[in-house]
């Protein structure tokens, strides 16, 4: 079961990724590194939440 | 002055035709670039375009090829105001809106502006070069999307995206939107009458297969047989035998405790039970002063010596006798005891050795007869291969891929429904499936093809329980067969010629045979006289063949 999902850059709060994940195989919250453009550096992006 | 300014004029057009060419070729290279991705420049424009189109992006490098092509070949420049093209664009338009949904529906479940969360998406992953991320329409469709949604909603930018892709196959058909319907009419009527046309072509021909299958109805008429007459002649002829018998052995001073008979078809059979050992050679050679056409046999459970003697005149087992034949079983004679010999259950296999085709032929459509006669519900394939049968269903052995599809279907049925007999499958279904009977006559002509060899022995084998009787007739020289014969349970010998008969029957005398009605039965290890199963010839000359379904 894969859904879509928006990374937001937890320093700018920028939305930079529109990307995807298995609900099953990773309930939690995705988290991971990847270059912000607002900041141009690699930075903690978090899963955004839905409404 | 006047020739210069023309020549100057054709100097121009000559470099127009160079800026078109060049500019063809730079088109085509960059869209090929852009679509296989290929260095800087490649995954550039690529990523622009799909952040600009969405996933329809090839769309535009397609059509900048067919441009580029264009410019080459053409050389002029392309006029806009074609409608044609105006479709084009439409069709494009419509699905770049249509596919923006799958973006729309990421992105409706987050708050804020979609369309700035939209946009913004799309400028990020192309300053981050992430063209895999980017899904939708693009930049163009977002837009042009959230202007019919904000104004029409979801119902309003299918119905928009719709209509501007129906549009778009108008203007490129250059027809009205009536002349259009018109014509799409036409062609679901074209593709519907040739579908008419080729379905009932395929049913002809699936009929006409049919056809060569179905049966034909036959009249015919059994007479009646009066056996008391028969039986009364036979009776004085076995007294006056018995009578023989014992003076031979009082002349031999043979000590016997009875002398009993049998009236048989063809032969009657006498019992003398004796406790005194005394020699059968002797016997033999004293009684054929007297008497003929008989044969010593001795029977191993009773110790008694059996005289098989000759009737007056031999009958023919009648079709009218037989009284009666259930649904699962062929009743093919009666033995030397009067027991009726039949396919059953359990034995389901004939096999006919003999080199006369008439005889063979008859016998087999005497079986045949009965069964119909008898209203037997026993179905039979009759692959007629001797050509001189009334009944057969085939001369071809074409047919035995039509019989072997249904054995197949047979086999399979069972084996999903996990049943192994017939009787269990009509135990527990509602719907009874028949008995089969496949009679093969002149089997040599088809035995030697070895695969075809091995086809056969596999329906025989597989189908033991399945509800199938075989009927094979072989007039073979050779005893190359020895594998598949040895799984017909009854042997059925009507003359000497085939080298089968010295195999299996060793010296039995033909000799003493009535060979129009007679014949050797094999089963197991015993060695019967048979008298066979036998259409009169009035019987014979009544059958009228009309071309309808029998069943």
């Amino acid at each position: 079961m894969r859904i879509n999902f928006i990374l937001k850059c937890t320093e700018c709060g920028e939305e930079n990724y529109l990307t995807e994940k298995n609900k099953r195989n990773t309930p939690d919250r995705l988290e991971q590194k990847k270059y912000c453009p607002r900041c141009k550096k690699t930075t903690l992006h978090k899963e955004k939440t839905k409404k | 002055m006047a020739k210069e300014k023309v020549q100057n004029i054709g100097i121009k057009e000559k470099e127009r035709l160079f800026h078109y060419e060049i500019l063809g070729i730079v088109l085509l290279v960059l869209s090929m670039l852009a679509i296989s991705k290929m260095g800087l420049v490649g995954q550039y424009l690529m990523l622009i375009t799909k952040v600009l189109f969405g996933d329809w992006y090839f769309l535009i490098f397609l059509l900048m090829i067919l441009y580029a092509i264009r410019c080459i070949i053409v050389h002029t420049r392309l006029k806009i105001n074609n409608i044609r093209y105006l479709g084009i664009f439409m069709m494009i338009l419509s699905l770049i809106l249509l596919s923006h949904f799958s973006m729309h529906r990421y992105l409706k479940s987050y708050e804020g502006n979609i369309l700035v969360t939209t946009i913004k998406l799309y400028v990020n992953s192309f300053s981050t070069e992430s063209a895999d991320s980017i899904s939708g329409g693009g930049i163009i469709g977002a837009i042009l999307f959230y202007l019919c949604y904000y104004l029409l909603s979801e119902i309003g930018v299918i119905f928009i995206s719709i209509l501007l892709f129906f549009l778009g196959i108008v203007f490129i058909c250059k027809k009205t939107i009536k002349d259009f319907i018109k014509m799409i009419i036409d062609f679901g009527k074209k593709i519907y009458f040739s579908y008419k046309k080729i379905t009932k072509n395929l049913k002809n021909k699936v009929d006409e297969y049919d056809k060569s299958y179905t049966k034909t109805k036959i009249k015919f008429k059994i007479s009646k047989v009066n056996s008391t007459e028969y039986y009364s002649r036979e009776f004085e002829f076995a007294k006056r035998n018995v009578d023989t018998i014992k003076k031979v052995l009082n002349s031999m001073n043979v000590f016997y405790n009875d002398i009993t008979y049998l009236i048989c078809r063809n032969i009657t059979v006498y019992f003398i039970n004796s406790h005194y050992n005394f020699s059968y050679e002797v016997f033999d050679r004293n009684l054929k002063n007297y008497i003929h056409n008989f044969q010593l046999k001795k029977d191993e459970n009773t110790k008694e010596l059996l005289v098989e003697i000759n009737n007056l005149v031999p009958t023919p087992l009648r079709i009218y006798e037989l009284q009666n034949i259930s649904d699962n079983e062929i009743i093919f004679g009666i033995d030397d005891r009067n027991e009726l010999v039949a396919l059953d259950a359990t034995n389901t296999r004939l096999v006919i050795f003999g080199s006369n085709i008439k005889r063979v032929s008859l016998y087999i459509d005497s079986l045949i007869l009965a069964m119909m006669y008898y209203k037997s519900n026993i179905k039979y394939y009759y692959i007629d291969l001797l050509k001189s049968s009334n009944f057969a269903t085939s001369t071809d052995i074409g047919e035995l891929d039509h019989i072997l599809v249904k054995v197949s279907e047979r086999i399979n049925k069972f084996n999903t429904l996990n049943i192994s007999t017939i009787e269990e499958y009509n135990r527990k279904n509602s719907t009874k499936i028949s008995y089969e009977l496949i009679i093969i006559t002149g089997c040599e002509k088809i035995l030697t093809d070895s695969k075809l060899l091995e086809k056969i022995m596999y329906m025989i084998e597989v189908t033991t329980t399945y509800g199938y009787f075989f009927i094979f007739h072989l007039n073979d020289t050779t005893l190359k067969y020895q594998n598949l014969l040895n799984l017909f349970q009854y042997k059925i010998f009507l003359d000497q010629e085939s080298e089968y008969s010295k195999k299996y029957l060793g010296y039995q005398r033909f000799d003493l045979l009535n060979h129009e009605v007679e014949g050797y039965l094999l089963y197991k290890s015993i060695i019967l006289r048979m008298t066979l199963l036998q259409m009169t010839e009035s019987e014979q000359s009544s059958i009228n063949p009309k071309k309808n379904d029998m069943f």
